[in-house]
C-alpha cells in the first residue's frame, strides 16, 4: 500500500513538473506568393527594396531574381532594367505635380505597380538642438545625453500636408544611409499628442497638420537617444541634422501603420524570455501597391546641420 | 418605432389590469419564510398548493403569498434546497397570514426536495437556477468554492481565458454583465485574474443570474443580470465559518446584537500567496539580490448589519471592501560598480469599495418599499518608487515617483415598491446615479540631489481627466397570471442620462410569455431591450486588470442590445428537468480600441484610441437537462453559439468572429453524496477554441536606423512584415478539463468540520492559455570527425503556454 501511494505521489509530482508549453499545429500557412516593394523618390533620387512573401513559419526568403522594373514619368518610358538584388538605387531628376508610375514583374509573371508624386516642399523657418548631459551619479563617470529638438515651419493653406521629421548623427565612419537615427522620442505638442505614434517606439517622427493647417508653427521634440554615450567623462561635439520631410499620405499612413504594426506584433526570433503574442491588437500595414504590399511614395526634403556641444549638469 | 412599442405596451397592461377583479372567490394566504435556526429571511422558497397544482415562491423580502380557492382543507407545502420540506393544513375562509419557519436539514434528505414549483410554471425566463448548496460541492481550482465559475458551468455562460477574468454571456462581452451585491453594482468582480470572484460564498444568501427575459426592474447593462443577496447574518445565535485553504484563508461570524432584534454577519476573505513568496525570498533568498520580494495578495472584507424596527421595518447596513495587491521590491541593491544604492517600491493595486443602507417597509401585506442609498467605488492604481543613493558622495541622491490611477465613483439613490395582487405583481421604481469617473491620473516626480547644483525636481504634468454623469431610471413591472396556463410579465425601463454635454432618453421594453400548453410542458417566449452607459476598455493581451471605465459621452453612445428568446421546457415524471431555448441578440453602438492600439500610454486619449458605432450579433441554442434532487444530482449543459462583430474601420469593415466565439460549450457536473457525511462531486468541460488573430504570411521590410546586416548593400534595418488576412480568423484548440472533489464532513462538538480534497485538470490537459511563434531550439550534430556543431533552424514553429496543469487542492473549513 505505502508503495502504492509512493508511486501515486510520483505520478503527480512527475505531471506537475511536465512542461507547460509545448508545440501545436494550426493550419496557417498560405501558399500564394506574393511581391512586395518599399520604394521612395525624391528630386534627385529613387531608393527601392523588393521582397517576396512567404509563409509565416518559413526562416528564410526566396531570393528574388529577374526583376523586371519599369518606370514612368507621366506615361512616359524613363526605365526599364532587370536586376537580380532586393535593392536598387537610380538618379533622375525627379519633377513636382508630376505623377510617376513603376511597375515591377518577376519570373512568376505577377506584376507589383505603384503610383505617386513628389509633394510640394516646405521650409525650414528657424530649428535648434540641444543636448545636456547628465552622469548617472555623481562619482560615475559616465551618463547618458538628453536632447531637445525645435523646428519651426510654415505650413502652405488650403491643402492637407503630412510631414515626417529626421534626426541623425552623422558620424564619419559610416554611410550617410546608416547615420545613427534618434528615436525614444517624448514631446508634450499637442499635434503629437493627438497622432499618439510616440507610445509605440517610432523611428521617425510623422504627422498631418490637422491642427494648424496654413500657419507656422513650432514643434519641440524631446529624445533619450540624443548622440552617443558620453564616457570617461569626455563629451566630443557631435555632428548631427534635422530633416524635415514633406510627405505624401499614403507615405504617412504607410509609416503610422507600420509604426504600430512593428510594435504589437510577436517579436520573438529566438530571443529569451517570454514571448507573449502581441502588445497590443494586431494591425495590418497600410499598402498602396497594387497586386502586391508596400509603398510607392514621394517626398521633398530640406536639411539643418547641427555641431552639438553638451551642457554637463 | 418607440412610439408603437408603447401604444402595444399600454394596452396589454390595461388589458392585464382588468382581469385581476373577477376572482371573487378567492383568498390569499400570505407571509414571511424564515430559516428557524437564525431567523434568515429565506428567498426563493416554494411554496406549492397540492390540490390544485399551483404555487408561488417567496420574494426578495423573503415573503410569500399564494392564491387558494375558498376551502375547508387546503394542503400547501413549503420546501427549500437545504430544508426540511413543511406541509401545512388550513381551512382558508378568507386572506391569512401564516409566517413559516423552516428547519435546515444536514442529512441526505436534504436534496430529497420536492421541486415543489416546476420550471415551467415558473414567471422567468433564461435564468439559471443553483443553489448556494449545490454551488459549495463543485470542486474547485485553488479550494475556495466560487460561486461564478460555477455559473460558468451553465448554458450560455462562458468564462474567458483560464485566469482571465470576466463572464461572457450569449455573445457579450464582460462589462457586459450587471453585479448588484444587496441592489449596488460592483465594476470589478474577479480576484486573481479570474480563479476567484469577489464573492465570498459563506456570506450569500442567494443569486439570481439572468441571461436574457430580464425583467424590467433591471437596467444598466447588455447582456446579464446577477443579483446577489447577502445573508442578513443569525438573528437568534452566534455562529461562523473558518476556513484554511493552500491559498485562502477565511472566517465568517454572524449573531445577534440583539436576540431576535439586530445581527451582524462580518467575513474577512485573505490570499496568502504573498506570505508564500515571502517565506520564499527569505529561505532561499536570490544571490544576486536577496532583498528582492514579490508578492501577490488579495483580501475580501464583508460586513452587514441587519435592524427589526418594527414588525414592518427593517434596517440594513451592508459594507464590501476588497483589492489585490501585486508588488514586486527590491532593496538596497546596488549596480555593478557598488558604487550606486538602490530601492525600487513597484505596486499594482484595484478593487471595490461599496456601502449601502436600506429600509424595507411593508405597508399592508401586499405593499413592500424598499430605499437604498448607496456608495460604490471601484480603483485600479499602480505606482513605482524608485530611490538611488551615490555611495561614494553622500549627498547625492535620485528619487523618483510615478502614479498611474483610473477608477469609477457612483452614488446612488434607489426607490422601489412591490404590490402582491390576487394574480398578479406589480413591481416600480425610480432610481438616480451620480457617476464620477476618472479614465486616467497620472503623476511624475523626479528629484535629484546634487552636492554641487542643489536639489532639482522634475515634475510632469499632472494628467487627471474627470468626467461626470447623473443616470436616473424608472420602471414599471407587470407580472401576472392571465390563466392557468398563461403567464406573462411585461414591463418598460426608461432611462435618463446626462452627460455633460448631452442626454440620452431610451426606453427599453421588457416581455415575456409563459404557455404551460401541457402540464408538464411549457413553451416560453422573450423580448427584451438593454442599454449601457458605462464602457469598459481593456488590454487584450496579458490580461493584467488595466481596466479603463469610461462613460458614453457626446460622441460615444450608449451601447444597446435587443434580444429575442424562445424556449421549451419540461420536467420529466422522475423529476428531471429540461430546458431548451434559442435566443438572437443584436449590439448596437460598440466601441472597440482601435486596430494596433495599446492602452497604457497617453491613455487620457482614450477617446482618440477607439472605433465607435460598431455592430454585432450573437445567435444559439442551449440545452439544459437537470436532476436536481436524490442522492446523485447532475446536469448537462449544451451550447451551440455563434458571436460575429462589425466595425468599419476594422478589418475592411467585414464582420470577424468575437474573439469569446465558441461553436460548441459542454458542461458535466455530478454532485454525489456517498453516505451522510462524504460527498464526491465532478465536472468535465469542453469549449471550442476561442477567436485569434495569426499571420499566415511576412515580407520583408527596411525600415530607418542602424543597419543589422553586414552587407553593404543593405543599409537598413530589415524587419518582418506579417500579414494577418482577417481579425481572429483562426482559433486556439479546443479546452476542455476535469475536476474532482471530496467532502468529508463530520459533526464535531461545536459544529461541523469539512476537509475539501480533489484535484483540478485530473488528466493534466495542457490547455492553451496563449500562442507564440518561436525559432526551435538549437540543436547539436556531431559531425564526421566527431566534433559538434550548433544548428539552428530558423523556421518559425507555434507555441502554446498552458496555465493551469493538474493541480489538487485541500482545504479544511469549520463551521459553528
Amino acid at each position: 500500500m505505502r508503495y502504492k501511494i509512493k508511486s501515486i505521489w510520483l505520478l503527480v509530482i512527475i505531471l506537475l513538473s511536465s512542461r507547460c508549453t509545448k508545440e501545436i499545429d494550426i493550419q496557417l500557412n498560405d501558399t500564394n506568393r506574393e511581391m512586395a516593394m518599399y520604394c521612395t523618390f525624391t528630386e534627385d533620387n529613387l531608393s527601392a527594396f523588393f521582397s517576396s512573401t512567404t509563409q509565416i513559419t518559413n526562416g528564410e526568403y526566396p531570393r528574388l531574381w529577374k526583376l523586371h522594373i519599369t518606370l514612368s514619368e507621366e506615361a512616359k518610358p524613363i526605365l526599364d532594367t532587370i536586376i537580380n538584388d532586393s535593392v536598387f538605387k537610380f538618379k533622375y531628376d525627379f519633377n513636382r505635380g508630376i505623377l510617376y508610375h513603376i511597375a515591377v514583374s518577376d519570373s512568376s509573371g505577377s506584376v507589383l505597380t505603384g503610383t505617386a508624386e513628389i509633394p510640394e516642399d516646405v521650409n525650414i523657418f528657424s530649428a535648434s538642438l540641444t543636448l545636456a548631459y547628465k552622469k548617472y551619479s555623481q562619482n560615475e563617470i559616465s551618463g547618458i545625453m538628453y536632447s531637445e529638438a525645435t523646428i519651426t515651419f510654415i505650413d502652405p493653406a488650403n491643402e492637407k500636408n503630412y510631414y515626417e521629421i529626421i534626426i541623425y548623427d552623422v558620424n564619419d565612419n559610416f554611410s550617410p544611409e546608416v547615420y545613427e537615427y534618434w528615436s525614444s522620442f517624448s514631446s508634450e505638442d499637442p499635434v503629437l499628442k493627438l497622432e499618439g505614434d510616440l507610445d509605440y517606439n517610432p523611428k521617425t517622427i510623422f504627422f498631418s497638420d490637422d491642427l494648424f493647417n496654413g500657419e507656422k508653427y513650432q514643434l519641440k521634440v524631446l529624445s533619450s537617444d540624443g548622440g552617443n554615450y558620453c564616457s570617461y567623462g569626455q563629451c566630443l561635439p557631435n555632428e548631427a541634422k534635422i530633416e524635415l520631410r514633406s510627405i505624401s499620405e499614403d507615405y504617412y499612413l504607410y509609416l503610422k501603420y507600420l509604426t504600430r504594426h512593428y510594435y504589437n506584433q510577436q517579436t520573438s526570433d529566438g530571443k529569451p524570455g517570454l514571448d507573449m503574442l502581441y502588445t497590443g491588437e494586431p494591425i495590418d500595414v497600410y499598402s498602396n501597391i497594387e497586386n502586391g504590399y508596400g509603398l510607392f511614395a514621394g517626398y521633398s526634403t530640406i536639411t539643418k546641420d547641427f555641431v552639438l556641444v553638451p551642457i554637463n549638469f | 418605432m418607440h412610439n408603437f412599442i408603447f401604444k402595444i405596451f399600454t394596452c396589454l397592461c390595461s388589458l392585464l389590469l382588468s382581469i385581476t377583479g373577477f376572482t371573487q372567490n378567492k383568498v390569499i394566504v400570505r407571509g414571511t419564510i424564515e430559516d428557524l435556526n437564525t431567523g434568515e429571511r429565506l428567498i426563493g422558497v416554494n411554496v406549492y398548493n397540492e390540490e390544485s397544482n399551483t404555487g408561488s415562491a417567496s420574494n426578495k423580502f423573503g415573503f410569500y403569498s399564494i392564491y387558494l380557492t375558498k376551502t375547508d382543507s387546503v394542503t400547501i407545502l413549503f420546501s427549500y434546497v437545504g430544508y426540511n420540506s413543511q406541509k401545512l393544513k388550513l381551512a382558508i375562509k378568507q386572506d391569512t397570514v401564516v409566517n413559516i419557519s423552516l428547519l435546515p436539514n444536514l442529512e441526505i434528505a436534504e436534496v430529497q426536495v420536492i421541486s415543489a414549483k416546476k420550471i415551467e410554471t415558473k414567471p422567468e425566463m433564461s435564468k439559471v437556477d443553483l443553489s448556494i448548496k449545490d454551488i459549495r460541492m463543485l470542486p474547485t481550482a485553488i479550494g475556495e468554492t466560487d460561486v461564478l465559475k460555477a455559473y460558468q458551468l451553465m448554458p450560455g455562460i462562458q468564462g474567458g481565458l483560464e485566469g482571465s477574468s470576466g463572464l461572457y454571456v450569449r455573445g457579450g462581452s464582460p462589462d457586459q454583465n450587471l453585479f448588484l451585491l444587496d441592489d449596488v453594482p460592483l465594476y470589478n468582480v474577479s480576484h486573481m485574474g479570474g480563479f476567484v470572484s469577489v464573492f465570498d460564498i459563506s456570506v450569500l444568501k442567494k443569486v439570481d443570474f439572468y441571461k436574457g427575459g430580464y425583467p424590467a426592474r433591471y437596467g444598466g447593462k447588455l447582456s446579464s443580470i446577477v443579483d446577489i443577496r447577502l445573508k442578513d447574518g443569525n438573528i437568534k445565535k452566534i455562529g461562523g465559518e473558518y476556513s484554511l485553504g493552500t491559498v485562502l484563508t477565511k472566517i465568517m461570524l454572524e449573531g445577534p446584537i440583539s436576540k431576535d432584534k439586530s445581527s451582524f454577519i462580518l467575513s474577512v476573505r485573505r490570499c496568502n500567496f504573498d506570505l508564500l513568496t515571502f517565506a520564499q525570498s527569505k529561505l532561499f533568498p536570490d544571490p544576486l539580490n536577496p532583498n528582492d520580494y514579490w508578492g501577490y495578495n488579495f483580501y475580501d472584507l464583508n460586513l452587514k448589519l441587519n435592524y427589526k424596527v418594527t414588525n414592518k421595518d427593517r434596517l440594513f447596513v451592508s459594507s464590501y471592501v476588497g483589492n489585490d495587491n501585486l508588488k514586486f521590491i527590491t532593496k538596497e541593491a546596488r549596480n555593478s560598480s557598488e558604487s550606486l544604492q538602490y530601492s525600487v517600491d513597484e505596486r499594482l493595486r484595484w478593487g471595490n469599495k461599496m456601502f449601502s443602507t436600506r429600509w424595507n417597509h411593508i405597508y399592508s401585506n401586499a405593499l413592500f418599499h424598499n430605499i437604498s442609498l448607496s456608495y460604490s467605488q471601484y480603483k485600479f492604481k499602480t505606482s513605482y518608487d524608485y530611490q538611488s543613493e551615490d555611495l561614494l558622495a553622500d549627498e547625492n541622491s535620485e528619487q523618483e515617483k510615478f502614479i498611474f490611477l483610473s477608477g469609477i465613483k457612483d452614488l446612488n439613490i434607489k426607490i422601489d415598491y412591490e404590490f402582491l395582487l390576487k394574480k398578479n405583481i406589480i413591481r416600480t421604481g425610480i432610481a438616480s446615479t451620480f457617476h464620477n469617473y476618472t479614465p486616467t491620473y497620472t503623476s511624475l516626480i523626479n528629484t535629484f540631489s546634487n552636492p554641487i547644483l542643489g536639489d532639482t525636481i522634475i515634475e510632469a504634468p499632472i494628467v487627471n481627466t474627470k468626467l461626470y454623469t447623473v443616470e436616473s431610471s424608472a420602471y414599471f413591472e407587470l407580472q401576472s397570471e392571465i390563466t392557468d396556463k398563461l403567464q406573462t410579465n411585461i414591463g418598460t425601463f426608461l432611462s435618463l442620462y446626462n452627460t455633460m454635454d448631452k442626454a440620452y432618453f431610451i426606453p427599453q421594453p421588457r416581455i415575456l410569455f409563459i404557455y404551460n400548453f401541457i402540464p408538464s410542458c411549457s413553451f416560453k417566449a422573450s423580448f427584451c431591450k438593454m442599454q449601457q452607459y458605462t464602457h469598459l476598455l481593456t488590454n487584450s493581451g496579458a490580461g493584467l486588470p488595466t481596466d479603463l471605465w469610461i462613460p458614453s459621452t457626446s460622441n460615444i453612445k450608449p451601447e444597446i442590445s435587443n434580444q429575442i428568446a424562445v424556449g421549451l421546457v419540461h420536467t420529466s415524471e422522475k423529476n428531471i428537468e429540461i430546458s431548451f431555448e434559442s435566443y438572437y441578440k443584436k449590439f448596437e453602438d460598440l466601441i472597440e480600441y482601435k486596430a494596433g492600439t495599446i492602452l497604457f500610454q497617453d491613455a487620457e486619449d482614450f477617446a482618440n484610441k477607439i472605433e465607435l458605432g460598431g455592430t454585432g450579433s450573437s445567435k444559439g441554442i442551449e440545452l439544459l437537462i437537470q436532476k436536481k434532487s436524490g442522492i446523485f444530482s447532475w446536469w448537462i449543459a449544451y451550447t451551440l453559439s455563434k458571436s460575429e462583430r462589425r466595425f468599419e474601420n476594422l478589418n475592411n469593415g467585414k464582420s470577424f468572429p468575437f474573439k469569446y466565439d465558441r461553436l460548441h460549450d459542454i458542461s458535466l457536473v455530478g454532485n454525489w453524496i456517498i453516505k451522510p457525511g462524504i460527498k464526491f462531486s465532478a465536472t468535465w468541460v469542453y469549449t471550442s477554441g476561442y477567436a485569434i488573430t495569426l499571420p499566415t504570411k511576412k515580407y520583408q521590410n527596411p525600415i530607418m536606423g542602424n543597419t543589422n546586416s553586414d552587407d553593404p548593400n543593405y543599409p537598413y534595418t530589415i524587419i518582418d512584415v506579417h500579414i494577418y488576412n482577417g481579425k481572429n480568423r483562426y482559433r486556439m484548440p479546443s479546452y476542455h478539463r476535469l475536476d474532482i472533489g471530496f467532502q468529508f464532513s463530520k459533526h464535531i462538538n461545536k459544529g461541523e468540520r469539512t476537509w475539501s480534497l480533489g484535484v483540478y485538470n485530473v488528466y493534466n490537459k495542457q490547455n492553451a492559455y496563449f500562442v507564440y511563434f518561436k525559432q526551435s531550439s538549437p540543436k547539436m550534430i556531431m559531425q564526421e570527425d566527431g566534433s559538434l556543431i550548433q544548428v539552428r533552424d530558423k523556421s518559425l514553429k507555434l507555441y502554446q503556454m498552458t496555465l493551469m496543469p493538474i493541480f489538487p487542492y485541500c482545504s479544511y473549513s469549520l463551521s459553528f
